[in-house]
């Protein structure tokens, strides 16, 4: 229990340490949605999610790239107080923070620029947008966390980072996008049970995987 | 006795594809609308998908070997996953260009947005990001192990991605979305004599590729 506080403090503690550089993220989501919105300001609602999920995607990614990016010595440190499968788990929670964080400023920005989908502007529609954004985030986290540890082995290599994530980030694009567009026509939630499902499996997936490869992974 | 079981299969591989080649382009097929001989493309297309699951199956058991072994063998079975994903790769290609011919005279385009063309594009994206993440670092032991862990959790949502997600979603392609496949009614028992024959033989073609490219690896060496 002490291991997790621990493990816990010190990555809020890098992330308040860090703040200026989450701040950075946050205006790449306005901008990029600002850039959206002064070449399409009227999409329709299916671009409208295509756009949020671009925006989302490409913003977290910033994000979770940064995350393993730690001087060695910090990890040597780590390694001595946490497994490899505990510091998956941390950081995957850490990225998951930003992605949510990155997922509701992304959506607040769409809904003030361009406004919610006509049939979405009810309370329990963006309760189920909300839903279906806030679990692919989530997914988006389990994946990228993976993915930012292999990268960061290599070199720490941004572009190969987006290189390894992207093609494995496409099934969890395509099941979120699919939840989210039910989710904006207000379809009844056991419509959307199915797309949820998917993507909470889209998450459990990396998450088990990462757990179990780490070690190997992590190991020197 | 090894040596004798190895000469069998690969004269079986070799027989077999020959025979599908043959069998597929002379033997009767039946008349199905929209189809017409375009139905002979299972013969090449299918048994081209059958042979790249198989050989990134073959790539992520040597992976999972690699993560196992110490040393050297680590080095070696990972050598032996890198072969398989890469002739893995050209079937794959093999199978996307006879799906475009295909598609062209049944769907009236090479590329459509349906899931699983989509899926079978980004499993190739997968496995060329393989070989970026293997180009990009240098020490061997350190790459044998990036690459392996990569391998296995790509396999994974590999499989996901072509396999589960286009039988939840609305899809042209037979076999989703409802559409008939080489179980149904358009798969008659002549068919199937082509058909089988042709993905064992493929299989054990991609195989034999594998072991020829791994030991003039080593002959190389």
């Amino acid at each position: 229990m002490n291991r997790w506080w621990t493990l816990g403090t010190w990555a809020l503690s890098a992330d308040l340490r860090r703040r200026t550089d989450y701040l950075q993220f946050l205006l790449f989501t306005a901008v990029a949605t600002y850039l959206v919105y002064s070449i399409a300001p009227a999409p329709s609602p299916s671009v409208w999610l295509a756009l949020l999920w671009v925006v989302v995607l490409f913003s977290s990614m910033q994000a979770a790239f940064r995350a393993f990016h730690e001087p060695e010595g910090l990890w040597t440190y780590l390694n001595q107080l946490a497994s490899p499968a505990e510091l998956f788990w941390v950081k995957t929670a850490q990225i998951a923070v930003h992605t949510l964080l990155t997922a509701l400023a992304a959506l607040l920005l769409f809904g003030l620029f361009f406004g919610l989908p006509e049939s979405a502007q009810s309370g329990v529609a963006a309760l189920k947008i909300g839903a279906s954004l806030g679990l692919g985030a989530l997914a988006f986290a389990a994946t990228m966390s993976f993915t930012s540890a292999l990268a960061s082995r290599a070199g720490a290599n941004p572009a190969l980072m987006a290189t390894l994530s992207l093609p494995l980030l496409m099934p969890t694009v395509l099941v979120a996008r699919r939840a989210s567009s039910l989710a904006a026509a207000n379809q009844e939630w056991s419509e959307l049970a199915i797309p949820l499902f998917g993507e909470l499996a889209m998450l459990g997936l990396p998450l088990a995987l990462g757990s179990v490869l780490m070690p190997y992974l992590w190991k020197q | 006795m090894k040596n004798g079981f190895s000469i069998a299969w690969k004269t079986a591989a070799a027989a077999l594809v020959s025979y599908s080649l043959v069998a597929g382009l002379m033997s009767p097929v039946p008349r199905l609308f929209i189809l017409n001989e375009t139905i002979r493309n299972l013969y090449f297309h299918v048994p081209m998908w059958f042979t790249m699951v198989a050989l990134m199956g073959v790539s992520l058991g040597y992976s999972i070997g690699s993560l196992r072994k110490p040393g050297i063998s680590a080095l070696e079975s990972d050598r032996k996953a890198r072969l398989a994903a890469e002739v893995a790769l050209v079937f794959a290609f093999l199978g996307l260009f006879t799906g475009m011919i295909w598609a062209r005279f049944t769907w009236g385009a090479y590329w459509t947005n349906d899931p699983k063309l989509n899926g079978t594009a980004v499993a190739i994206l997968i496995y060329l990001a393989y070989f970026v993440l293997r180009s990009s670092v240098e020490d061997p032991e350190k790459k044998a192990r990036l690459a392996s862990t990569y391998n296995v959790f790509a396999f994974v949502l590999m499989i996901v991605f072509i396999g589960v997600l286009p039988r939840l979603t609305d899809s042209l392609h037979p076999g989703n979305g409802g559409n008939p496949a080489f179980g149904s009614y358009d798969l008659d028992n002549g068919m199937r004599a082509v058909f089988y024959p042709a993905v064992f033989g493929w299989i054990g073609l991609g195989v034999w590729i594998v072991e020829l490219r791994d030991r003039l690896a080593r002959l190389s060496k």
